[in-house]
């Protein structure tokens, strides 16, 4: 049986809204510690995530642990009945067949109720690796919002080159070519404004673009972003949500056949 | 203001009297500086792609960068992530039982020409749906010469033997390689012997059996642990061993027993194999303790357990 109740349905709109282009059908894990959900795209190239720790909640009950299977294009159009500062309670059984879903506004004055059928999914539980990262970069998450969708304009792919200077995000494309550097400033008033960069190893890696924009949609749930960078291994963005929770994305890297003997940055 | 200074510095290179008068007024002090460095680079892949942009050709921006370009997206490819996560491995088509790669373009295309050409995915709806449209049926339209032993409603059991007419017995060995190919026998000797018991619906071979006379076959050794009342997946599973050395007598040899996947379950093949102990010897029904078979796959082991009604049965070292 699990009970959670949401003080903020947008938290929970936002997660689906920006996980929905991922991926289409994902199971929700909940245990008595919280709710987590971890899927892949159909291509194999992106990993996601998501943990709610049961204190996200208010109240929160799991009493064994529950796989609930949805849709999650279907669970996002159901979510998108819910105002933003409506308050969203889960449900569902043991043994039932669907969730169900219970929508509060902020007066009391409206409630709403609905029933999504769940589905079964063979899914596996996946173990990530803990991986020793070379560069850690944390920056604000509207920064690297920016930052995807500028480079988007010039090509597919984009090159994070983390080094002593600082963290070069460059693509190159048909019209142009450009880049963005960001450097370590902890001088922003505001601490959510820092941007820090620890680097044990300069990295450069290339990855598709269309990922990182998805992934940034999540920018709206957290004012930071982490991103964790090693040769060799996905790439892991993580959006931290007031210490209750993350959403985690790893994208595999697009890698070289050849030497670089064509290439020419500018 | 920058950009649109950039650009015309740009077309000044592809049309170098036209642009002299465009960039003029808008050329300030720092221009100049950029020119060069742009002149170095851009004439150097300009010579290069000369020979297919001439000067005459409009001016498109895009036309410098395509060289450059290109070869750099050839060489990305994208890797994908391994986590353990089972649709990573190979998965086996239920429908035609080809081992192979979901998410691997180059698989799923060889599957799909492989499994009767009908596999549909249904991209729009982002499901698999595996949708068999037509299943391969292989075809009887019906002789003059045919031999009926027996029509059961709708359906007739023809059966082709080497005195049969050429049609025909081509007929037997089109069903023939059919079958080999989906139990996956390797055969290219010709038999005469042999008997092939088709049954017929509708114009499409729903059931056949291929057999023969045989002198002596062996008895399968069945495993301890299996009793009368193994699961159908256990008996499948368990290996079976038959000894050699000691034969007993036999009369027909089931050499090949197939039915159309979707006809499975409706007694065609024990139909089939009925007739067949009734006509092989005139006047004479061959006893199931008689009957041999093939080696056989997971299915035909399920099924001659059943049919003989003992847990032993009877095999024959194939000749055909």
């Amino acid at each position: 049986m699990l009970e959670a109740t949401l003080k903020q349905g947008q938290l929970l709109k936002r997660i689906i809204d920006s996980i929905k282009e991922l991926i289409n059908d994902a199971n929700f894990d909940c245990n008595s510690s919280g709710i987590s959900l971890q899927a892949m795209d159909t291509a194999h190239i992106s990993l996601v995530h998501l943990l709610l720790r049961a204190e996200a909640f208010d109240p929160y009950r799991c009493d064994r642990t529950l796989s609930l299977g949805v849709n999650i294009t279907n669970f996002n159009k159901i979510l998108k009945c819910a105002s933003n500062d409506d308050q969203v309670t889960l449900k569902a059984n043991d043994e039932g067949d669907s969730i169900s879903l219970a929508f509060e506004s902020g007066k009391k004055e409206r409630y709403s109720e609905f029933e999504v059928k769940l589905i079964e999914i063979e899914a596996d539980q996946l173990g990530i690796p803990d991986t020793e990262y070379s560069v850690l970069v944390h920056m604000p998450s509207a920064e690297l919002k920016r930052i995807c969708s500028d480079m988007a304009i010039l090509g597919d792919t984009v090159t994070i080159t983390a080094t002593k200077e600082g963290v070069k995000f460059s693509a190159s494309g048909e019209i142009a070519s450009g880049s963005i550097t960001v450097r370590q400033d902890a001088s922003a008033d505001d601490e959510d404004d820092n941007t820090l960069i620890e680097l044990n190893e300069p990295v450069s890696l290339t990855f598709a673009l269309k990922y990182l924009n998805i992934f940034c949609k999540s920018a709206s749930l957290s004012n930071r972003v982490a991103l964790s960078l090693s040769k060799s291994s996905p790439l892991l963005v993580e959006f931290k949500f007031q210490e209750n929770g993350h959403i985690r994305y790893y994208l595999a890297p697009k890698m070289e056949n050849e030497g670089e003997e064509n290439a020419d940055d500018e | 203001m920058t950009v649109n200074s950039k650009q015309t510095t740009l077309n000044a290179f592809f049309k170098q009297g036209q642009a002299s008068n465009n960039t003029k007024p808008t050329q300030t002090s720092t221009t100049p500086i950029r020119k060069p460095r742009k002149t170095k680079t851009h004439t150097s892949i300009f010579t290069k792609a000369v020979g297919a942009t001439t000067l005459d050709i409009e001016r498109t921006e895009p036309t410098t960068p395509i060289p450059r370009q290109s070869p750099l997206k050839k060489k990305l490819t994208q890797l994908c992530i391994d986590a353990g996560q089972s649709s990573l491995k190979t998965i086996t088509c239920k429908l035609c039982c080809m081992v192979y790669m979901l998410g691997e373009p180059e698989d799923e295309a060889m599957h799909r020409k492989f499994c009767c050409g009908a596999e549909k995915s249904d991209v729009k709806k982002g499901k698999r749906e595996f949708v068999r449209a037509a299943q391969s049926y292989v075809s009887y339209k019906g002789y003059k010469s045919e031999r009926v032993l027996r029509n059961i409603d709708d359906s007739k059991v023809i059966v082709i033997g080497k005195d049969d007419s050429h049609h025909l017995r081509k007929k037997a060995s089109e069903i023939r390689n059919h079958i080999d190919e989906e139990l996956g026998v390797l055969s290219e000797v010709e038999s005469n012997d042999s008997l092939t018991y088709l049954y017929v619906r509708d114009f499409k071979i729903l059931g056949c059996i291929v057999v023969e006379r045989i002198q002596r076959a062996s008895r399968i050794i069945v495993e301890a642990n299996l009793t009368s009342r193994s699961s159908d997946e256990d008996v499948a599973k368990n290996i079976m061993y038959c000894d050699t050395k000691t034969s007993e007598e036999a009369v027909l040899g089931v050499s090949r027993m197939w039915c159309h996947s979707q006809h499975r379950r409706k007694l065609i093949v024990s139909t089939l194999i009925d007739i067949a102990r009734d006509t092989l010897v005139y006047g004479y029904v061959v006893p199931l303790s008689k009957v041999a078979f093939s080696q056989p796959t997971m299915d035909g082991k399920l099924f001659a357990r059943k049919y003989i009604r003992v847990d032993t049965f009877l095999v024959y070292k194939n000749t055909l």
